[in-house]
C-alpha cells in the first residue's frame, strides 16, 4: 500500500501507511474441515462394505453429526479465535475422525472378546469427541489471553506434579489397567492424568523458564567449548530427572517419563539457546533409564522385547512381534480397512496398538499420510511459536509442539520397535476419553496463542495526539494539558 | 528464540523421518521375512478367509470348506468319511496347522499358487472371495473303502493296520489306510477348545493315531522279505551257481536250522517240517530253515545289496507325504544274517515298501514311483496340471520278476495264502507273521498284487498289536482277507478295466 502512494504528488504529510491485512484464512479452515470430513466418512463406508457389503447402518446420522459438529467448531473459532492458525483445527479433527473408524472397525473384535463396551468404544469414543470440541470452545471462550496462564504457573505445576504422582502413590488396585500404572481409577472412571498433567507441565515450564531464562543461560562457565551451568542452577533439571525416574520405575511408563523429561530439557534449551542442556538432560535419561533398567525387571522385560521381538512370542513379547507383523501384513499399501486382522495384537488394539491398524490397512502409504498429518500439527505450533511476540507464548506454544511430537514419536515408535515399548495412547487417534479431551485442550490453547500471534497490533497512536492528549513529541503544541491545568 | 525454535523443528521433523523410515523397514523390506513367522496366526487365519480348495477322489469331494456365513471365519471345512481318507487328507487346523494334502498341497488349495494369480486377481476385482484350487487323488473309494472296512473290523479298536494299494503299472496309490485312525473334523471345529481337547485325546492315545501307519511307521517285515532274499539268490545264483525257483537248495535243513556261532535256532512256523528245500516250495511253504540257510549261503552284503535295489535304506518316495525309510540293518553277524533273510532281527519294511516290492514283481521289475496326486485343478475346475508316471527303480530283471511272479502264484494256489484263492482270478502273494521283542504280538503281513497276467494292484496289508497271540496271527488269516476285499473292490471298479 506504501508503494501505491505517490511522492510527486507534493503532499506534505503523507497520510501514514496502512497496516497490511492479515488474511484470517477461515474460509481455508472451512474447505480443509470439509476434507476432514468426507475423508473420514469415505473411510467409514470403505469399513462397512469391507466388513458387511453394506453402508454402516448409521451412516447418514453419523455424518451429519460429524459435519454439525465440525461447523459449530468451526463458527466458533471464527467468532473467538479469528486469527487463529486454519491448519490446527481441520488436521485434529480429521485425525480424530480416522481414529474413530479404525476404533468402530475393532470393534466387533473387542466386543466379542470383552475388551471393549458392549455397546462399542466408537460411540464412547465419539461422546468424548464432542465433549471434546465443546472443551476446545469453552477454553476458547473463557481464556481470551494465553498470557493469564503465567499467572498461574506454581499451582499449574502443583496439580501437573500431584497427577503425575498419583498413580505411582495409589494402590496398583486403583492404578493398573494391564500392567501399566498409569490411571486413576475411581467411581467406575478410568482416567490417565498424565494427559492433562501434560498441559499444565508446559505451561509451568514455560513461565518458570521465562522467569530464570536470563541465569540458566548467562551464568555458566566455558569448558572445552561448551557451557557448564553452575551447579545451583542443575537444581530445576535434577528435580525433573528425579521426577522422571521415579515415573519409570513406580509407573512402569517410559513414554510419559521420557515425554516430559524430553518437553523439559527441549524447552531449557529453547529459553536458554545453550546446547549444552540438551547434552547433560539427554545423558542424564540415558544413564538414568539404563541403571533403572538394570535395576527392575519390569522395565527390564521392555527393554528385552525391543532387542528380541521374536524371542519370546506367546508372552512377554507377544504384543512387540504381533504389532510387526500388523505392519509387516499390511506392506505398501495395505489390505484395505476392514480387511486386515490388526485385532490380533490383543488388550489396547485401539489404543496404544491403533497405529498397527493404520499400518496393516492403510499400510505404508496411509502411515506417511497419518505422520505428515502429525507432522504437520506440529509444524503449525512451532510456527505460532515463532510469530507469536511474547517469549511466554512462544516457550509455550513451542513446548505443546515438541509435547505433541514426542508423544507421537514414543507411542509409534514403541509400536514399530524404534524404541522400547511404552504406554501412550496415539494422540487424537488412539481410545480414551482424557487422552481426548486433553489434546482437543492443547488444540485450543495453539488455537488461542495462533489467534494472538496473527491478530494484527492495535493501530498505533498518530503521530499528533488528539486534542486533550499530552503529546511527547510536540509538547509546545498545545500548551500544558488539562491535567496539570486544574 | 526464534533461532532455537527452528532447529528443534528440524529435530521433530527427524523423529517423523525416523519413524517413516522404520515403516520402511518393517512394512516392505521385512515384510515377508515376518510373515512367515510360524507364530504369525495370519497365515492360519487367512486361510479361513479363502474358499479353500477341495480334496477330490474321482468325482467326490473327500475335504471341502463349507460358507458360515460368518464374516470372522467365512468358511468351514468339512470331511466326508473323515477318518476313511485322514491318511490322504490329513487335517486343516486353526489351532494345529496342516496335514497330509492339505499341508502339501497347502499353495494350491489356498490360492497361494502363483498358477492361481490371475484368477483369484479376477475374484478380487469381482468383490468375490479369494479362491484355492482343488486336488484329485489317485485314491479308488471301493478299494479304500474296501481296506478301511477291513482293517477295522479285524482290529475292532485294538492295535494298528495299515493297507497300501499300488497301480503297479504306474504307481498310482490306489488306497491309503492307517488304523487308528482320528476324525480330521474335529481338528477342524471352529472352536480352538474342541480342537485341543480332541488333539489332547490323540496325542494321550498309545496307539498314535495321527502317525500314518502305512506311509510313515515301519514293521519287522517277517516272511514278506523272502521276496527279496529270492530275489537275490535268483539274480546272483547260490555258492557260485546259477538257480531257478525249482532248485534245490542244496545243504537246507528242513526242520531246525543251527545257527552257526550261537546255540540258536530257527525253526518253522509252529515248529513243523518243511516238505523239501526246492526254492518254490521253500517259498510256498513259507519255510524258514531254508531261506534262513539261502540267506547264510548268500551272505550279508548280497542281501543287503538285494534289499537297498528294493528301496531299503534309501530315502523313500514322497507321494507328496514323505514315507519313512525301510531299514536293512548292516554288520550283520551270521545268526543275524540268517534271521534278516526272512525278514527277522532289525530289518523293518513300511507297508508302502510292502506294496512297491509287490510291484516290482508285478511290472517287469520295475517298481513306478507311488503318487497320490492325479490331478491339480483351478479355481473353476480346470486341469491344469496331471501326473505322469516316472520309473522309480528296476531293482530285478525281468526274468527273475517273472520267476518270481510264478513262485508267488504258487504260494496263492499251493502254499499259505490260501485266503486268495477263489477271486476269480489268477493272484500272486506272499504272506508275512513277524515276531517282535517280548510283551509285543506278530505282525501279520500280505503282500499280494493281481491279475497275476495282468496286474492292476499291488497290495500290502499290516495288522499288528490286534490283541491275538503270536501263533494265531497269520498273515494269511488276519491280512489275507483284507488284502482280498481290496484286489476285489479294485477289479470290480469298470474303471479299473
Amino acid at each position: 500500500m506504501s508503494m501505491a502512494a505517490n511522492p510527486s504528488a507534493g503532499e506534505a504529510y503523507a497520510s501514514p501507511p496502512a497496516e497490511p491485512e492479515i488474511p484470517k484464512r477461515r474460509n481455508a479452515e472451512l474447505m480443509l474441515l470439509v476434507v476432514a470430513l468426507v475423508v473420514g466418512m469415505f473411510a467409514y463406508a470403505n469399513v462397512g462394505f469391507a466388513m458387511n457389503n453394506k453402508l454402516p447402518g448409521n451412516f447418514w446420522t453419523v455424518g451429519i453429526g460429524f459435519a454439525v459438529v465440525l461447523l459449530v467448531a468451526h463458527l466458533a473459532v471464527r467468532w473467538l479465535a479469528p486469527y487463529a492458525d486454519p491448519l490446527i483445527l481441520p488436521l485434529a479433527a480429521g485425525i480424530n475422525g480416522l481414529g474413530l473408524v479404525l476404533i468402530s472397525r475393532l470393534d466387533p473384535y473387542n466386543i466379542a472378546h470383552g475388551l471393549a463396551p458392549s455397546s462399542g468404544a466408537a460411540k464412547q469414543q465419539a461422546i468424548f469427541s464432542v465433549l471434546g470440541v465443546l472443551v476446545l470452545i469453552a477454553v476458547l471462550f473463557f481464556l481470551r489471553d494465553h498470557k493469564v496462564l503465567q499467572r498461574y504457573a506454581y499451582i499449574s505445576a502443583l496439580v501437573g506434579l500431584i497427577m503425575i504422582a498419583l498413580p505411582a502413590v495409589l494402590p496398583a488396585s486403583m492404578s493398573e489397567v494391564n500392567g501399566a500404572r498409569s490411571w486413576v481409577k475411581f467411581a467406575g472412571l478410568s482416567i490417565q492424568p498424565a494427559e492433562f498433567a501434560k498441559l499444565l507441565m508446559v505451561s509451568f515450564f514455560a513461565a518458570y523458564l521465562h522467569a530464570k531464562r536470563d541465569t540458566l543461560a548467562l551464568a555458566s562457565r566455558k569448558v572445552l567449548g561448551i557451557w557448564i551451568p553452575r551447579g545451583r542452577d542443575m537444581g530445576p533439571l535434577i528435580v525433573s530427572w528425579a521426577f522422571a525416574m521415579l515415573v519409570l520405575v513406580r509407573e512402569t511408563d517410559l513414554g510419559v517419563s521420557l515425554m516430559f523429561f524430553g518437553a523439559f530439557v527441549i524447552m531449557l534449551y529453547l529459553a536458554t539457546e545453550r546446547a549444552s542442556w540438551l547434552i547433560f538432560g539427554v545423558l542424564m535419561f540415558i544413564g538414568g533409564a539404563v541403571l533403572v533398567g538394570l535395576t527392575f525387571s519390569h522395565v527390564q522385560v521392555r527393554f528385552e522385547s525391543w532387542l528380541n521381538p521374536f524371542g519370546d512370542v506367546t508372552n512377554t513379547s507377544r504384543q512387540t512381534a504381533q504389532s510387526l507383523y500388523a505392519f509387516a501384513n499390511g506392506g505398501l499399501f495395505g489390505t484395505g480397512l476392514g480387511q486386515g486382522y490388526p485385532y490380533l495384537v490383543g488388550f489396547a488394539n485401539n489404543a496404544d496398538y491403533i497405529m498397527d491398524t493404520v499400518g496393516e490397512e492403510l499400510g505404508l502409504v496411509g502411515l506417511a499420510a497419518l505422520l505428515i498429518a502429525y507432522g504437520l500439527f506440529v509444524a503449525r505450533g512451532l510456527k505460532t511459536a515463532l510469530l507469536v511476540r511474547d517469549p511466554y507464548g512462544k516457550l509455550f506454544a513451542a513446548g505443546l509442539a515438541v509435547t505433541f511430537a514426542l508423544q507421537v514419536f514414543i507411542t509409534a515408535g514403541g509400536v514399530m520397535r524404534v524404541i522400547p515399548l511404552t504406554g501412550l495412547p496415539m494422540p487424537f487417534l488412539a481410545y480414551g476419553g482424557s487422552a481426548l479431551l486433553a489434546n482437543w485442550i492443547l488444540a485450543a490453547l495453539l488455537l488461542r496463542i495462533s489467534d494472538s500471534a496473527r491478530r494484527p497490533l492495535p493501530p498505533a497512536l498518530p503521530l499528533s495526539a488528539p486534542p486533550g492528549f499530552y503529546d511527547p513529541h510536540n509538547p509546545g503544541n498545545d500548551g500544558p494539558n488539562q491535567a496539570v491545568r486544574v | 528464540m526464534n533461532r532455537p525454535i527452528k532447529k528443534v523443528a528440524i529435530f521433530c521433523f527427524a523423529l517423523f523421518a525416523a519413524l517413516f523410515l522404520e515403516g520402511n523397514w518393517i512394512q516392505v523390506v521385512k515384510a515377508s521375512s515376518y510373515s512367515s513367522h510360524a507364530d504369525n496366526l495370519r497365515n492360519t487365519i487367512y486361510n479361513y478367509d479363502v474358499q479353500r480348495g477341495s480334496i477330490m477322489v474321482g468325482s467326490t469331494q473327500v475335504a471341502y470348506s463349507k460358507a458360515t456365513g460368518s464374516s470372522t471365519m467365512k468358511y468351514q471345512r468339512v470331511y466326508s468319511n473323515g477318518s476313511v481318507y485322514a491318511p490322504v487328507t490329513g487335517y486343516f487346523s486353526s489351532e494345529f496347522g496342516t496335514a497330509n494334502l492339505e499341508n502339501y498341497e497347502n499353495s494350491l488349495l489356498s490360492g497361494k499358487d502363483t498358477r492361481l494369480a490371475t484368477q483369484n486377481f479376477l475374484r478380487k476385482a469381482e468383490g468375490k472371495d479369494q479362491a484355492g484350487g482343488s486336488v484329485v487323488t489317485t485314491i479308488d473309494a471301493a478299494a479304500q473303502q474296501a481296506a478301511y472296512q477291513g482293517l477295522s473290523s479285524t482290529l475292532s479298536n485294538v492295535g494298528q493296520g495299515a493297507v497300501a494299494a499300488i497301480d503297479p503299472k504306474t504307481g498310482a496309490i490306489l488306497a491309503l489306510v492307517s488304523l487308528p485312525s482320528y476324525d480330521p473334523n474335529q481338528l477342524a471345529s471352529s472352536s480352538g477348545t474342541v480342537q485341543s481337547e480332541y488333539a489332547k485325546q490323540l496325542n494321550d492315545n498309545p496307539l498314535q493315531p495321527k502317525l500314518d501307519q502305512a506311509l510313515q511307521a515301519t514293521y519287522p517285515p517277517g516272511s514278506t522279505f523272502k521276496i527279496i532274499t529270492s530275489a537275490a539268490a535268483l539274480t546272483n545264483g547260490v555258492n557260485g551257481s546259477s538257480i531257478t525257483p525249482s532248485s534245490q537248495i542244496t545243504g537246507a535243513p528242513l526242520d531246525q536250522l543251527a545257527l552257526p556261532g550261537s546255540t540258536a535256532t530257527i525253526q518253522n512256523s509252529g515248529g513243523e517240517t518243511c516238505n523239501d528245500a526246492v526254492l518254490q516250495d521253500a517259498f510256498a511253504q513259507s519255510c524258514n530253515t531254508v531261506f534262513g540257510y539261502l540267506g547264510l549261503q548268500l551272505g550279508a552284503s548280497t542281501l543287503q545289496n538285494e534289499a537297498e535295489a528294493f528301496g531299503f535304506n534309501k530315502t523313500a518316495p514322497a507321494v507328496p507325504m514323505q514315507a519313512t525309510t525301510s531299514v536293512f540293518p548292516s554288520n550283520l553277524s551270521q545268526p543275524q544274517v540268517a534271521q534278516s533273510a526272512i525278514g527277522q532281527f532289525d530289518v523293518r519294511m513300511t507297508p508302502l515298501e510292502g506294496a512297491m516290492m509287490a510291484s516290482a514283481v508285478a511290472n517287469g521289475g520295475v517298481i513306478e514311483a507311488p503318487y497320490l496326486i492325479a490331478k491339480e485343478l483351478d479355481t473353476k475346475g480346470n486341469v491344469i496340471a496331471s501326473a505322469s508316471p516316472t520309473q522309480l527303480s528296476q531293482p530285478i530283471s525281468s526274468t527273475v520278476a517273472s520267476e518270481l511272479s510264478t513262485m508267488m502264484q504258487g504260494v496263492v494256489t499251493n502254499g499259505t495264502a490260501t485266503s486268495l484263492q477263489n477271486l476269480g482270478v489268477s493272484v500272486a502273494a506272499k504272506t508275512g507273521t513277524a515276531q517282535r521283542g517280548a510283551g509285543q504280538n506278530s505282525v501279520a503281513w500280505m503282500v499280494a498284487y493281481a491279475p497275476a497276467n495282468d496286474p492292476k494292484v499291488a497290495v500290502a496289508v499290516m495288522v499288528a498289536d490286534n490283541g491275538v497271540t503270536s501263533d494265531e496271527a497269520f498273515g494269511n488269516t488276519l491280512a489275507g482277507p483284507i488284502a482280498a476285499s481290496v484286489i476285489k473292490a479294485v477289479l470290480d471298479n469298470p474303471a479299473a478295466n
